[in-house]
């Protein structure tokens, strides 16, 4: 009987300290680990120039912020389609910048993935509007 | 005390002189060859201050600038080496001329080799088309190559065979058309067919729900303006994407002529 309440006891104490010791662990990873949280910052729609862009830059804010946000990354390209999009209008004007961007959209099949280069940092296929992806020739003269 | 007079009589007996001429050219053969350019560089200075007659070494010195991509430096020591470009023997000329090239002074370099007194006429040839290749100007390549005297001559015959394949290229404005008449198509041709098939599907995907739209609600409901408002803009992206699709085709292509170009300079000069 005295047996009995030892062992109890015993459990109970092991329970206790087991539970500070979980909780423990999990407040010294708190701080490391990311909650999910971290507000996104877009360079993107910032230094507009005119209404145009300030228009433009709007959408592309709502966009991220209301239906981008709840889906995973799926654009195979580095910058992602409404980023190119963005930055295309701003940089060749909203017709222009426009057709771009619907030719954009279409390309984004990942079926031709031998035309581009590899962004390193983000493991995705470098398309950035107007650049140039040429090879350059002369400094290989060894 | 031992110790002391041991060191004392070492040093003085077996010790080398690690920073006199025949170590610091060993060394700055080493750092050329194990691609440290810079420091190459560094070296080879040193070099040409304790020999300042050494043709060897000065094209030592400007091969380091050129291949740290320090052209500007490269070409002011040069000026400053051989004030007289006219005379500067074949080795460091060879140097010169290509560190012209890589700074893509195209004018210089031209007038350069014309004047200098050590280059063969054929050797003018070649840089001339050379220059004129790396510089997309493969109309004034042809006519450059014309000039060549020893019709064997190999870099002559290489740059033959790839101005001849220059002439294949794929006609942007056709990729427009085609992809105006049949959406895709453009993109098809300049080999992205899987691109192409993609935006067949967008198009006609569209154009079927506006028309579909349309007949059920007519032409006064939003629905078919909207759908055929985003076909139509997926229209008009499939042509300039053909378009830009066949131009980077027909660039990429230079570029590989290009790098065949750079490659067989390479292994003569």
């Amino acid at each position: 009987m005295k047996m009995k309440y030892i062992a109890t006891s015993c459990l109970l104490l092991g329970l206790l300290l087991s539970k500070n010791d979980t909780s423990a662990q999990v407040g010294l990873y708190r701080n490391v680990l990311p909650d999910g949280n971290i507000k996104k910052e877009y360079t993107e729609a910032k230094n507009n120039q005119n209404e145009v862009q300030v228009l433009f830059s709007g959408l592309f804010l709502f966009y991220k912020t209301f239906f981008s946000s709840q889906d995973l990354t799926v654009c195979t390209f580095s910058p992602s389609c409404s980023e190119y999009g963005i930055l295309a209008v701003k940089k060749f004007g909203m017709i222009k910048g426009g057709v771009m961007t619907m030719d954009r959209l279409t390309r984004c099949n990942g079926l031709t993935p031998q035309n581009y280069e590899i962004d390193k940092k983000t493991m995705l296929l470098k398309d950035e509007p107007g650049a140039d992806n040429a090879v350059p020739v002369v400094s290989t003269i060894k | 005390m031992r110790i002391l007079f041991l060191l004392l009589i070492s040093f003085s007996t077996i010790a080398q002189d690690l920073y006199n001429f025949e170590n610091s050219k060993k060394y700055g053969d080493y750092l050329l060859k194990s691609g440290q350019y810079e420091l190459a560089g560094k070296e080879f200075e040193r070099l040409v201050y304790f020999t300042p007659e050494s043709d060897t070494l000065k094209t030592q010195l400007l091969k380091s600038y050129r291949l740290s991509n320090q052209t500007n430096i490269g070409i002011f020591r040069t000026k400053q080496l051989y004030p007289d470009a006219q005379t500067i023997p074949f080795a460091p000329a060879l140097e010169y001329a290509k560190l012209l090239m890589q700074n893509k002074d195209w004018e210089n370099a031209r007038t350069f080799w014309t004047n200098n007194q050590n280059f063969k006429p054929d050797d003018k040839t070649i840089f001339n088309t050379t220059s004129e290749i790396f510089n997309n100007d493969f109309k004034a390549a042809r006519n450059s190559l014309e000039n060549i005297q020893n019709k064997e001559f190999y870099v002559a015959e290489g740059y033959k065979t790839i101005l001849e394949k220059e002439t294949h290229k794929k006609s942007p404005a056709l990729a427009g058309i085609m992809s105006a008449v049949v959406p895709g198509t453009g993109k098809a041709y300049s080999n992205n067919w899987k691109d192409g098939l993609v935006s067949l599907f967008f198009t006609a995907g569209m154009a079927f729900q506006s028309y579909r739209n349309f007949n059920k609600h007519g032409v006064n409901n939003y629905r078919g303006w909207l759908y055929g408002g985003i076909g139509f803009g997926f229209y008009l992206g499939n042509i300039y994407g053909s378009v830009k699709s066949t131009k980077d085709f027909n660039k990429k292509k230079i570029n590989k002529l290009q790098h065949e170009a750079s490659d067989i300079f390479n292994s003569y000069y």
